[in-house]
């Protein structure tokens, strides 16, 4: 009786592993009902909006960072450029007096002694500035090299018509040009993880994140969250989002305000961004432990649906070894049940990736046509293996009689192949993580270093690769490992 | 509301659109709220093709299996 509760625990583990799939399959679905939710309390509405753009050492991309931003459609009145300038030792400081002396008081060049401390810091001095006299009726928080199309934020200021809005946040999209695999990858997770998911968190009223490229605040938010940008955690953009809904002000995504950020080129730029991401998630799980799946605490972000959403990206990675223990118990003492229930996983996350793929198709069909192969290959190609392998079994079963046909093997060395085979299948959703993280391992190599890891990360999938920064970050978080601030490498090589 | 827009301010209409803005400036942020609706239908429509298609992958599932069977 007992080995039987163990079996049945250990596949219900299994299927377990699908769930973070499930909950973006449903959150994909969910966004076809986005539309009766949409606009339907916005009205024009122009405000007067100081934007606010932390900089370092950007001489070389801040004039044209101003032009855009000066050209967008918008009141010219309304709308004011503040330039912080964190101590940067190039020649910012000379192009800013340019700036000034072209524009007069539409943009203000804010200079610290002082820099170095990271992004919050540098824009607490700008919002210093910017609370201290009444001209701001809301602030807009973004990064030296985010391009906005012009009506980006006509369109997120409409929203603050409704009273009750404490925030905005735009679509950020990859804009890389020439764009790498990396880029292309990032692109197309960005309209899983923007444009669909916070389509489905627009629908639950709470959204998890503001970006941190493109954040516009009600001026009264920011001064009931103290106008300051929180610096204790490496997750200062959602800190201000939970703090804004917790509040009882509301937080939108405005999917058609699409902004173009620069990202990172390579595994090794991507891991070191996403580390710092994650731990920074996993400093909020802890900050707001009171909050989880406590409604009372919080009708929306204390909800289960949110709560859901926002665990199941930070237990991805431990799902999946628990998953793959799982298999392999299963495996060794009752074979049946455990290619069932290995079937059972594969089809399921098959069925739901199809969904997901068709999701991010309808949400932005423009990006989706540019990267589709990398939507394909977003789990890896063993897992679509995997996936095909669990649907049509007979048909590799087949194969395998077949080639032990042509290749004459004795039952031994058959069998071997087989368990071996068997053991690397039920081992994957964890080898998948390890051979990704070979991928960033490889990338400093001189000669073929890239293309290897290319390669690797083409094998094990881009998806498990944000699967093992999550356990690093995790990794990271509980060892104590000092919290250093990084700014992430940009080039200047977006375009619209 | 708009009250002190600016001539000359970047936008990329006609002569006579941009006459048009400056006389009614909501009339844009209206046609724009517009378009943003109809685009958001769109997705919606998509999805609802996504439910199809979604029901279609698992029946097809079911049949080749059981003619494989």
């Amino acid at each position: 009786m007992w080995l039987s509760i163990l079996e049945w625990t250990a596949a219900a583990i299994v299927i377990l592993a699908a769930l973070p799939l499930v909950v973006a399959a449903v959150q994909s679905l969910a966004i076809t009902f986005h539309d009766q939710h949409y606009l339907t309390d916005a009205q024009p509405y122009e405000p007067r909006v100081a934007v606010l753009i932390p900089a370092w050492n950007e001489a070389a991309v801040i004039p044209a960072t101003i032009e855009r931003m000066l050209g967008v459609t918008y009141p010219a009145n309304r709308l004011r450029v503040y330039i912080i300038d964190d101590a940067s030792t190039d020649e910012t400081p000379a192009v800013m007096e340019r700036m000034l002396q072209l524009y007069g008081d539409r943009v203000i060049h804010i200079r610290r002694e002082n820099g170095g401390q990271g992004k919050a810091h540098t824009l607490n001095a700008g919002l210093e500035q910017v609370l201290a006299d009444d001209w701001a009726q809301a602030i807009l928080i973004t990064d030296a090299d985010v391009l906005f199309t012009p009506e980006s934020i006509a369109r997120m200021a409409r929203h603050f018509n409704d009273p009750s809005i404490g925030a905005v946040t735009a679509y950020v999209k990859e804009g890389s040009q020439p764009a790498r695999y990396v880029n292309r990858y990032i692109a197309y997770e960005y309209v899983t993880a923007q444009a669909v998911a916070r389509r489905a968190m627009n629908m639950l009223d709470a959204q998890a994140c503001l970006a941190g490229g493109a954040q516009l605040h009600r001026r009264e938010n920011l001064e009931a969250i103290g106008g300051r940008i929180d610096t204790t955690t490496l997750a200062e953009d959602t800190v201000t989002t939970f703090e804004t809904q917790l509040g009882g002000r509301r937080v939108v995504f405005e999917p058609h305000a699409e902004v173009y950020a620069e990202e990172p080129e390579g595994v090794r730029a991507l891991w070191g961004q996403r580390v710092r991401w994650g731990r920074g998630n996993f400093q909020v799980s802890r900050r707001y432990k009171w909050l989880w799946f406590h409604k009372k605490r919080h009708p929306r972000l204390g909800g289960f649906r949110f709560g859901i959403s926002w665990f199941v990206v930070l237990l991805q990675p431990f799902l999946l070894i628990a998953s793959s223990a799982s298999l392999l118990f299963l495996y060794f003492v009752d074979a049946e049940i455990q290619f069932a229930v290995f079937r059972m996983l594969w089809i399921l996350n098959g069925i739901v990736y199809v969904i997901i793929i068709f999701g991010a198709r309808a949400a932005d069909p423009q990006t989706v046509r540019r990267t589709w192969k990398e939507a394909m290959m977003f789990p890896g190609i063993v897992s679509m293996v995997l996936v095909f392998y669990s649907v049509f079994p007979e048909v590799f079963r087949q194969l395998g009689v077949w080639a032990n046909q042509q290749l004459q093997l004795s039952a031994g060395v058959s069998a071997a192949i087989g368990v071996s085979l068997a053991v690397f299948t039920y081992s994957w959703l964890t080898l998948s993580m390890l051979v990704a993280y070979l991928g960033k391992v490889v990338e400093k190599f001189r000669y073929g270093g890239k293309q290897l890891a290319a390669v690797l990360v083409t094998i094990g999938g881009y998806g498990s690769l944000l699967c093992t920064v999550t356990l690093a970050a995790v990794v990271a978080e509980l060892s104590g490992r000092k919290q250093v601030w990084v700014k992430t490498e940009k080039k200047g090589k977006v375009a619209i | 509301m708009g009250e002190d827009r600016e001539e000359g301010q970047s936008r990329d209409l006609s002569d006579d659109a941009a006459a048009d803005v400056v006389e009614n400036p909501e009339h844009s942020l209206d046609q724009l709220a517009e378009e943003d609706r109809t685009n958001e239908h769109k997705v919606a429509s998509r999805m609802t093709w996504t439910w199809i298609a979604a029901l279609l992958v698992i029946v097809l599932w079911f049949v080749v299996n059981r003619a494989i069977k």
